[in-house]
């Protein structure tokens, strides 16, 4: 092969040299460039061949490296069409070199990627566990301050539309809200976690219920007028009291902070606030707060062997409340299982035989309870179907948008505001 | 030095790259980053300077940009030792009442403030040590924590005088980073000084103030007349848009050509001319490609709408949103999540063709090395600086070039 014209930059000083190259050597492992200088024909450098690497090569310009000379940043440019083929043709290292270097970038990118699912995985699986480890190392004494701070947020939030948290009935003496003592106490007996459950009723027309970290219980008057019977009522507020009781809310604060930071890594944006780390974060918490619902159920149904209620008609009011959220039924695709599939079946299994018909409230509790809310002046009494699509679609738009899921254990929406 | 060679010519930069080339590596690094999770982010980068530095020539001879993939990577993880514990700091204050919350961001913030200085000069280290010219690469010195505190002491005095010391920090600033500049051997100087942009942007801050104050007047009569008003609020609106982007070109021109024609290195000088109208063109046909990209996509949106919307127009009236929704299907939340990341990528990739990549090839074209030839005895010198100033800067959702 006839030598070919090229410049060098041997990596120490910055001159450019006009040098000629020369192939010697007939195989890749022990031949060398011999790379001289055009005019006095000095030797400047000899490279060997399997040490040779193509910084850029296009079909004009090829610029090659050595891995084993003195300076790794010395450069050898070769200019034109001819000279570049001649050149490739003669050292076919540098053609599998590249190839190599590219599979070993896709080998470093699968394992990063795969290093990063691993990540993910962890977190969807660990961070319930982790949470919970996190949520009991805070006092309760804490949590419930931190409660209180967010009661004003909740009231914000859904007083968006017609509705308030206020109280239907204030009067802690009167006998509705002693039958509800009365149950909070039952339901609560020989359980020692230091969270003070308090649970009001309050006005207002989505049909929803929740617990605030710290103990706080909520239960909205709609759904009040929805709950079929007295059991219904009292297996819905044993389920958000074991919410509470089980600190769910906290452990959705530290988680809604850890899916933070995941997503903020996936997206390379720690601190960014985008529609990516709402939508990451409600894939994660999807599937925590089947758990807890779960969770929830249990509890309600171990309330309902103690105190010897029939907890069966709970299930279709949750239900009832389930099938209205769009928000976690489009979720609920995503998620492994559907929501409310799964705990129909705990509920129905877990509801005895030998508890049918019995109940917790006495007739008179219970018609107290129902009169707390009136006289009406929602306008939503005659209005008890609550499932399904109906004239109310306003309000129902308003359950999708503020809260992600049904019957949210607290830190619902707030969940993502405190994460932050 | 400068006895080597006679009649040095200078070297005039040139830039030879194809924006078809970089439109295909950005659209197949943006596929990638789907299913790598967002990690081929730190690829597609390097891609990306090394496209960028590898078509810049200066006398013939081109950038190379030596970085890889790996180091970003790894700077980055080293960057989340630092931003774990910051964002666990944020999340407890959000968890505070408002006093305490406020204070507490507030003060969070400004520490945030001080690290975008600590990364940006630390990031540029690793720039340079990774650009190499004529076998020679570049590198940094100078601390990068004196230069987070020097910025944040500006920023400060800059929002303290209305904007009034901008030229000062401006030139301080550059000099410090130039003057901590090296390419090899040879320390790089900077002259730079606030009188190099003092007159447009001076001008320009009194024509702001004036044409703010006439603002005001023009919403007043607004409210007065709502009728006429709006028309009027709209057209002083445009126009006043029109004169900030006019200002900041040519303010931004001056800037640039002005400090970049302050340094030297050794007996070699740089000279940069790029003018207010080169980047008001730029801007402008950014705008235009913008404007038509939208419409096109916003055409074959409704298109596809309309086609949905046909499809179920009977029953149309009487369906709620969450008919709606489930008629839509699983389908429908993916499509959704699509689109959006479509959107993040046409943006993505308008933004790095038509500004980033137009405003590399006008300074590259417009730079000229007066008397090259003393450069030819630079030695090399200078080690390979960590990436972690590159990690912060992506934890913060940067990435410069
Ligand atoms: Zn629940």
């Amino acid at each position: 092969m006839a030598d070919i014209r090229a410049r060098l930059h041997d990596g120490e000083v910055a001159r450019t040299r006009q040098v000629i190259v020369e192939v010697a050597g007939s195989s890749p492992e022990t031949g060398t460039l011999i790379i001289r200088d055009q005019a006095s024909a000095e030797v400047y450098a000899r490279w060997p061949r399997h040490a040779l690497f193509a910084v850029t090569a296009s079909k004009t310009l090829l610029r090659i490296g050595t891995t084993t000379g003195a300076h790794q940043n010395a450069r050898l440019t070769i200019e034109g069409a001819a000279d570049v083929a001649a050149l490739f043709d003669t050292l076919p290292t540098l053609a599998a070199k590249q190839k190599a270097n590219r599979a070993a970038q896709g080998r470093m990118l699968v394992i990063a990627t795969a290093a990063l699912g691993s990540v993910i995985a962890a977190f969807v699986f660990g961070v319930p566990l982790i949470s919970r480890q996190i949520v009991a190392l805070i006092p309760t004494a804490w949590e419930r301050d931190f409660g209180d701070r967010i009661v004003g947020q909740a009231e914000e939030f859904f007083a968006q539309g017609s509705g308030t948290l206020e109280r239907c009935d204030p009067r802690p003496g009167s006998e509705a809200n002693r039958a509800i003592a009365r149950f909070v106490a039952a339901a609560t007996a020989g359980v020692d976690t230091g969270i003070d459950i308090r649970v009001d009723v309050v006005r207002n027309p989505v049909p929803n219920a929740f617990a605030l970290p710290g103990g706080q219980v909520y239960y909205f008057s709609s759904l009040l007028e929805a709950s079929s019977n007295s059991n219904a009522f009292a297996g819905v507020l044993a389920h958000e009291i074991g919410h509470a009781i089980e600190r769910h809310g906290m452990e959705q604060v530290v988680a809604t902070a850890g899916t933070g930071l995941l997503v903020g890594l996936v997206v390379g944006d720690v601190f960014g606030i985008s529609p990516a780390l709402f939508v990451g974060q409600q894939l994660i918490n999807t599937r925590f707060s089947r758990d807890h619902e779960l969770a929830a159920d249990q509890f309600a149904l171990g309330v309902a062997q103690r105190l010897e209620f029939d907890a069966g008609a709970m299930a279709t009011v949750l239900q009832a409340v389930a099938a209205d959220d769009v928000a976690s039924r489009a979720m609920s695709l995503i998620a492994t299982h559907p929501l409310t599939d799964e705990r129909e079946a705990v509920l129905a299994a877990g509801v005895g035989p030998d508890l049918a018909g019995k109940t917790f409230f006495t007739p008179n509790e219970w018609t107290a309870i129902q009169l707390m809310c009136s006289p009406d002046q929602l306008g939503t009494r005659q209005n008890t179907n609550i499932s399904g699509p109906n004239s109310e679609g306003q309000n129902q738009r308003d359950v999708t948008r503020k809260s992600s899921k049904t019957l949210p254990a607290p830190g619902t929406g707030k969940g993502s505001k405190t994460g932050r | 030095m400068s006895q080597t060679e006679i009649a040095p010519e200078p070297f005039v930069g040139q830039f030879k790259g194809q924006r078809t080339h970089l439109f295909l590596l950005l659209g197949r690094g943006l596929l990638l980053l789907v299913p790598t999770i967002g990690i081929y982010r730190f690829w597609l980068l390097t891609q990306k300077r090394r496209f960028l530095w590898s078509r810049t020539f200066f006398g013939g001879e081109p950038l190379e940009y030596t970085g890889t993939a790996r180091e970003i990577l790894f700077g980055f993880l080293f960057a989340l030792a630092v931003f774990v514990p910051v964002y666990g700091v944020f999340a407890y204050l959000t968890t505070q009442d408002e006093l305490v919350a406020g204070i507490g961001s507030a003060v969070m913030g400004l520490f945030l403030l001080l690290l975008t200085g600590f990364a940006s000069f630390r990031s540029r280290r690793f720039r340079l040590t990774r650009t190499l010219w004529r076998g020679i690469r570049f590198h940094q010195t100078g601390s990068a924590w004196k230069y987070a505190f020097m910025r944040f002491g500006w920023f400060i005095l800059v929002t303290l005088t209305a904007g009034l010391a901008f030229p000062f920090m401006a030139a301080h600033l550059f000099r410090y980073r130039f003057n901590h500049t090296w390419y090899g051997t040879q320390r790089l100087k900077s002259v730079a000084s606030w009188r190099h942009i003092a007159g447009p942007f001076y001008l320009f801050w009194v024509l702001f103030v004036v044409l703010a104050v006439a603002f005001l007047v023009v919403i007043g009569a607004a409210i007065a007349e709502p009728d006429a008003g709006a028309v009027l609020v709209s057209v002083a609106t445009l126009l006043f848009f029109v004169f900030l982007g006019l200002a900041y070109s040519v303010i931004a021109s001056r800037e640039r050509s002005r400090f970049v024609s302050s340094i030297s290195i050794g007996d070699t000088g740089v000279r940069l001319r790029l003018r207010a109208r080169s980047l008001i063109g730029m801007y402008v046909l950014f705008a235009i490609v913008l404007t038509i990209t939208a419409v096109v996509i916003s055409l074959a949106m409704g298109a596809a709408a309309a086609g949905f919307f046909v499809s179920l127009q009977a029953e149309l009236p009487n369906m709620s949103f969450e008919t709606v929704m489930q008629a839509l299907g699983p389908g429908a939340l993916f499509l959704a999540i699509g689109a959006y990341l479509a959107f993040l990528a046409i943006f993505a990739i308008l933004t790095d063709l038509f500004l980033a990549l137009s405003y590399w090839k006008l300074v590259a074209a417009n730079i000229e090395l007066t008397n090259p030839s003393a450069l030819d005895n630079v030695r090399a010198e200078g080690e390979e600086a960590p990436s972690f100033g590159e990690g912060l800067v992506d934890a913060f959702g940067g990435g410069a070039y």
